[in-house]
């Protein structure tokens, strides 16, 4: 299900829809922000487990508002759903350390990170995977380096007796080329 | 905001500190607020979270991972200092395994003995930034701001050597001594790793602050260095019962530890 976002006068019609209990709508409401919600409390707490957590609790703390009718200014949806994951990200923080998560941060999940539509996540994963395949070593190293080691090219190049403004290029190129060869098999 | 007008998108910078964690809050919420009505920028970022996906596989399988499994940000840093829970008492010292610790190793073999798979859960990829936390209302230390800079570089030598200098006539400081540890953990040798033993245990042992369960992680690991894998595992043991969100990290660890000892 491919996340399509609706212009505030359809996020108004979405609201409206799911207050008057449409089931279609509730899931074109999931298709456009759980993804942005777990991809930004993935980005705020590290953890896809927790990340997908505070997606769904998100995504059902959004429905049972619209439901209810809570939610006045209809065409500001996104801003809500964005408000309400907030609100749940801050809530994990106010319980941190009475609560320390056991589960690590593992990419090991059916669909590699539990997305909102698992089957087109791990397409894109087979994708990525096929287009890492096709760069040079060196540049699978630095976007190792930078994406999953969160090194800066400055660290990069010392550690790969490279010059930084080489490893801006190269790791610019890669990703420029992942997206290339991702977007070409999504258009055939 | 309109598609088209989109500039982020085309800024994989961008989006790639966002994933990273690297923005500070008001870019944060910028980009987030942004990433709330723009599908490019959301198109981008989910390509990114498949790379990181992706690399990871691969270092894993290729028995390349890093030694840490999340990474820290000042975010997280600055989380954690707002949410210190005073424990009173809670700065008992444990120095032996805590009951239920498997003891995998007697004590004390030699780094160069160790297999390079053991030596990995030492590693220090990203070593936490340093952010000037204002939680005991007095000034820094003379010399310890020119320290920190040094660590900010990556220049841990320096920053090791500043902070040690500090250290020797100045009082107890939880802050210093957990930057000292880890830039002597970062520092080559064995020799510097052991001696970050000493500081991070001080941070351990003084009780909660927002470095304790970060420190006790970084213990294990310089006890790794050090050859001393049962303390290590007792150590991470600890991380796991500490505030914080390193629990799964240390578990991690003890999974690896068992898993290069055939256990």
């Amino acid at each position: 299900m491919s996340s399509v976002l609706p212009v505030p006068d359809d996020q108004a019609d979405l609201a409206d829809r799911i207050r008057l209990g449409d089931r279609g709508a509730e899931d074109a409401l999931a298709a456009a922000f759980h993804d942005r919600v777990r991809l930004m409390a993935l980005a705020r707490t590290r953890d896809r487990e927790l990340a997908l957590d505070i997606a769904q609790e998100t995504m059902a703390d959004v429905l049972v508002a619209l439901r209810e009718g809570r939610l006045r200014e209809q065409e500001k949806l996104a801003g809500f759903v964005y408000g309400t994951a907030r609100n749940r990200i801050s809530d994990h923080y106010r319980t941190l350390g009475r609560r320390p998560r056991e589960e690590p941060l593992d990419d090991e999940h059916p669909g590699g990170g539990a997305s909102n539509d698992p089957l087109e996540q791990a397409e894109r994963n087979a994708q990525v995977r096929g287009a890492l395949g096709t760069l040079p070593a060196m540049d699978r190293r630095i976007l190792l380096l930078t994406l999953v080691d969160g090194l800066k090219p400055g660290a990069i190049a010392r550690r790969l007796s490279l010059s930084d403004e080489v490893v801006r290029a190269r790791k610019s190129r890669a990703i420029r080329k992942v997206k290339e060869y991702v977007d070409g098999l999504s258009r055939t | 905001m309109n598609e088209m007008a989109c500039a982020a998108a085309d800024d994989p910078d961008l989006i790639e500190a966002y994933l990273l964690g690297d923005l500070d809050e008001p870019a944060r919420e910028t980009f987030e607020t942004h990433l709330f009505t723009c599908d490019r920028c959301l198109t981008q970022l989910k390509l990114l979270e498949s790379l990181q996906i992706e690399l990871r596989k691969d270092a894993q399988a290729s028995g390349a991972a890093p030694a840490t499994g999340t990474r820290s940000s000042w975010w997280v840093w600055a989380a954690a200092a707002a949410t210190i829970v005073m424990v009173v008492g809670a700065g008992t010292l444990l120095r032996a395994p805590a009951p239920g610790v498997p003891v995998l190793q007697a004590p004390g073999a030699a780094p160069a003995a160790m297999a390079p798979a053991i030596l990995a859960l030492a590693r220090v990829v990203d070593p936490p930034k340093y952010v000037a936390l204002d939680l005991r209302g007095d000034e820094p230390a003379p010399g310890f701001a020119a320290a920190m800079r040094a660590y900010s570089t990556g220049d841990y030598t320096t920053a090791a050597n500043g902070l040690r200098r500090i250290r020797g006539s100045g009082p107890p400081d939880v802050e210093r001594d957990f930057f000292l540890g880890v830039s002597l953990l970062m520092s080559n040798g064995d020799a510097a790793a052991a001696e970050a033993i000493e500081p991070l245990r001080r941070v351990v042992d003084h009780g909660d602050s927002p470095y304790r369960q970060l420190a006790s992680l970084y213990l294990g690991k310089a006890l790794i260095r050090r050859g001393d894998l049962d303390a290590a595992n007792a150590e991470w043991e600890r991380t796991r019962t500490l505030p914080g969100t390193h629990a799964g990290e240390a578990q991690d660890l003890q999974k690896a530890l068992r898993t290069a000892l055939g256990r």
